[in-house]
């Protein structure tokens, strides 16, 4: 009983596998007319049908391929980048490893690259370079580069060349455009102008004296930006001396009031938003001062200094040139009744 | 301070398009856009050319019309160069000049700095012969005080030749010039109110008869001047002299250099000595840099040493825009402890072949011991244009 069963078994499970190959051959050939419509989630559709995506090594090379272009053509890069992986790892693994172990002696053009497996590298290198512009990731450019270098030195497509140029100049750009942190020291020499008041102790009449102020400063900071604009955060200390005169106007004291020599020091504080324009090699900039100034002035007899400590802030600009080692770096700000000229030497870490 | 603002007046002047900031467009070397090896003075006709194709933007410029083109259309009038035998030039540079602007009588005015017209020639089997004349008119409205060197009273316009000289290439890195040029010394800024050339001597009107020599290579250029003064003055203002320059490249893109000058009047005996960088940064910006000491003894008077400082950056923007900052330091009389600091942020902007605009705010700082005086404030608005 059970011989007469098993062939009459055996009979219908081939005939059940033979109607599921037939089946699947019809999807597939759905799925290339709906390719050739450029119909792609169609055709894809038809081969989700017919194969299962999770098993990629049961799907045989043209199904494998044409799920591959799919990909590619609705622009699920990751994905086609899968499929091509899995199809070149199924059907051409040898010639693959001997192709990049070429690649890397530069003896590519030695290698008799089949067209399939060709086309995969110029597909795979267009994916590679889409998804890097999409997430500017280096290691899909590195991929991209790879892939299209072989499809460049097999003369696969003249578009490659192109493509590497192309991809060299975004790759420097995106680097470029990373924002990092720096951190620079300062010294230089800074220049203000500003006012001290000096009041009469007997009518309590106050006036401006101006006090021109000439100190050393020396300075830290702190940027963060890219090679196109940034942020950047300083301080700095400085002292020197000051010299401090009435204008020439009114009847008061201030007609002759003089005092030089008069020690000052100063804290700077400084927060600012830079452009480079040229090519990273400069620096412009706008930032936000806040100068803390104190002074050992000394009061004439029947009169008061009243802002022996001052506090001014205002808007300062800078303009920044790398040098060989140094930053070069010229300000000019106004401060409240203050303006400020300042010199820089900057090294940056 | 009144004399800075006269000054800014009357000596505020620059010339042709060819400036030694064009270091950062790689351009070391004056004598590849002037006749005159060491600048100033018109441009010969690659001069005009790269003006015309590279340096100046192209503001009305359609997209059509390619650098190439501009190039050729860079002569007189937009001609053709090479088609001239003769070269014309016309230089027309006014300014609006505000200054006194942290008081409440801030003044305003325009001022004709430089109306030239130049001719120019070059001849000879190898073109080692040029013959340029630079006729210099200053309209009296720009001269209320007259010019007393050139014996022009308030109200009379001045003319005058700026420029005119015979040279001869014996080579083409070797030449002998002859006639009436700018003083061979520091870096030939054309900011004619700088330190660096009102200390020296060096002034709109600073160029004098004499004989320029010049050497020079790819990497260095190397000349000195004889001169007698310039004959158009009058008598007491002719200084007679030389000077000299070296300037040598230590790498592609910075050029280092010094200069001496030794000359004398009735009057005055003069010495100057400066130190001098040139430095190309990114594609176009630029630093320049000259530092100097000049010395002065009036006769019968003790000797007097100034000492000046000069820091110019230029940002270079996009094509014919450059920001400009530019860092001065005086210290009149080394004996003391007096000093004046000057800044001036500005751009400067050619749009297009034959104009440039130039906007400049200048902060004037003096510290002199024993008082203090308030800060000054002015601002030039300039426009040139040159055919």
């Amino acid at each position: 009983m059970v011989l007469k069963v098993l062939p009459i078994l055996i009979l219908l499970m081939s005939f059940s596998t033979e109607a599921r190959r037939s089946k699947k051959a019809i999807y597939f050939k759905r799925a290339q007319i709906q390719f050739k419509k450029k119909n792609y989630p169609a055709s894809l559709k038809y081969l989700q049908k017919a194969y299962n995506f999770k098993r990629t090594k049961s799907i045989p090379a043209s199904p494998l391929y044409l799920i591959s272009v799919n990909y590619h053509k609705i622009r699920k890069y990751s994905y086609s980048i899968y499929f091509f992986n899995r199809f070149i790892k199924n059907n051409y693994k040898r010639k693959h490893i001997q192709v990049i172990q070429a690649l890397r002696k530069d003896e590519v053009y030695e290698v008799d690259i089949p067209k399939v497996l060709n086309s995969s590298y110029f597909y795979l290198a267009q994916n590679y370079y889409a998804r890097f512009l999409r997430t500017e990731k280096i290691s899909d450019a590195k991929a991209a580069k790879r892939y299209f270098k072989i499809c460049d030195e097999t003369d696969f497509n003249s578009k490659c060349s192109a493509f590497l140029d192309n991809i060299d100049k975004k790759i420097e750009y995106i680097i470029k455009k990373r924002k990092n942190f720096e951190f620079f020291l300062y010294f230089g020499r800074m220049l203000y102008q500003d006012r001290v008041q000096i009041e009469e102790n007997s009518s309590s009449i106050q006036s401006d004296l101006i006090s021109n102020n000439s100190t050393i400063c020396y300075g830290a900071g702190l940027r963060y930006g890219s090679a196109f604009n940034g942020y950047e955060v300083s301080g700095a200390t400085c002292s020197g001396t000051t010299t401090v005169a009435g204008e020439a106007r009114g009847e008061s004291i201030t007609n002759n009031y003089k005092q030089s020599g008069v020690p000052v020091a100063s804290m700077l504080f400084e927060l600012g938003y830079y452009i480079r324009p040229d090519n990273e090699k400069t620096r412009l900039g706008l930032s936000l001062p806040l100068i803390y100034r104190v002074g050992s002035y000394s009061s004439p007899d029947g009169y008061t200094i009243n802002n022996e400590s001052e506090i001014n802030y205002g808007i300062m600009g800078t303009a920044g040139m790398q040098l060989p080692l140094f930053e070069l770096q010229t300000k000019l700000g106004h401060l409240n009744k203050s303006n400020l000229l300042m010199i820089n030497l900057l090294y940056t870490f | 301070m009144r004399i800075f603002i006269l000054g800014l007046f009357f000596l505020m002047s620059f010339k042709a398009l060819a400036y030694p900031n064009f270091i950062g467009k790689g351009y070391h070397n004056c004598l590849t856009c002037h006749y005159n090896p060491f600048g100033a003075g018109p441009l010969n006709d690659y001069g005009r050319g790269v003006a015309a194709s590279a340096l100046a933007g192209r503001l009305f410029v359609s997209d059509s019309t390619t650098d190439e083109q501009l190039g050729q259309s860079s002569g007189f009038l937009f001609n053709k160069q090479d088609k001239q035998f003769l070269k014309p030039a016309l230089d027309y540079r006014g300014a609006n000049i505000y200054s006194s602007l942290e008081t409440d009588e801030s003044q305003e005015r325009w001022v004709n700095m430089q109306m030239d017209a130049t001719l120019s020639a070059v001849f000879g089997a190898k073109k080692q012969f040029i013959v340029t004349y630079t006729h210099s008119m200053v309209p009296s409205n720009s001269l209320p005080s007259g010019k007393a060197e050139y014996e022009v009273a308030a109200g009379e316009d001045l003319t005058y030749s700026r420029e005119h000289y015979i040279g001869w290439k014996l080579k083409p890195n070797l030449g002998i010039y002859l006639g009436k040029m700018d003083k061979v010394f520091g870096i030939r800024v054309p900011d004619h109110t700088s330190y660096s050339r009102l200390k020296t001597g060096n002034d709109q009107y600073g160029s004098v008869h004499g004989a320029v020599f010049h050497y020079g290579q790819q990497s260095f250029d190397f000349g000195g001047q004889y001169y007698i003064g310039d004959l158009e003055k009058a008598q007491e203002y002719q200084m007679s002299g030389f000077s000299t320059k070296l300037e040598y490249s230590i790498t592609d893109n910075i050029r280092i250099g010094g200069s001496y000058l030794s000359e004398s009047s009735d009057d005055l005996e003069r010495g100057a000595m400066a130190l001098l960088a040139k430095a190309g940064v990114g594609k176009g910006s630029s630093v320049m840099f000259e530092v100097g000491q000049v010395s002065n003894t009036p006769t019968g008077s003790d000797t007097t040493a100034e000492q000046y400082l000069f820091l110019q950056n230029h940002f270079y923007i996009f094509r014919g825009f450059y920001f400009v900052t530019t860092y001065e330091q005086s210290i009149p009389d080394t004996s003391s402890t007096n000093e004046i600091h000057r800044i001036a942020p500005g751009i400067l902007y050619f749009p297009v072949q034959r104009i440039e605009l130039r906007a400049d705010l200048y902060n004037t700082k003096e510290y002199t011991t024993g008082t203090a005086t308030k800060d000054s404030w002015s601002f030039i608005g300039q426009i040139h244009l040159w055919f």
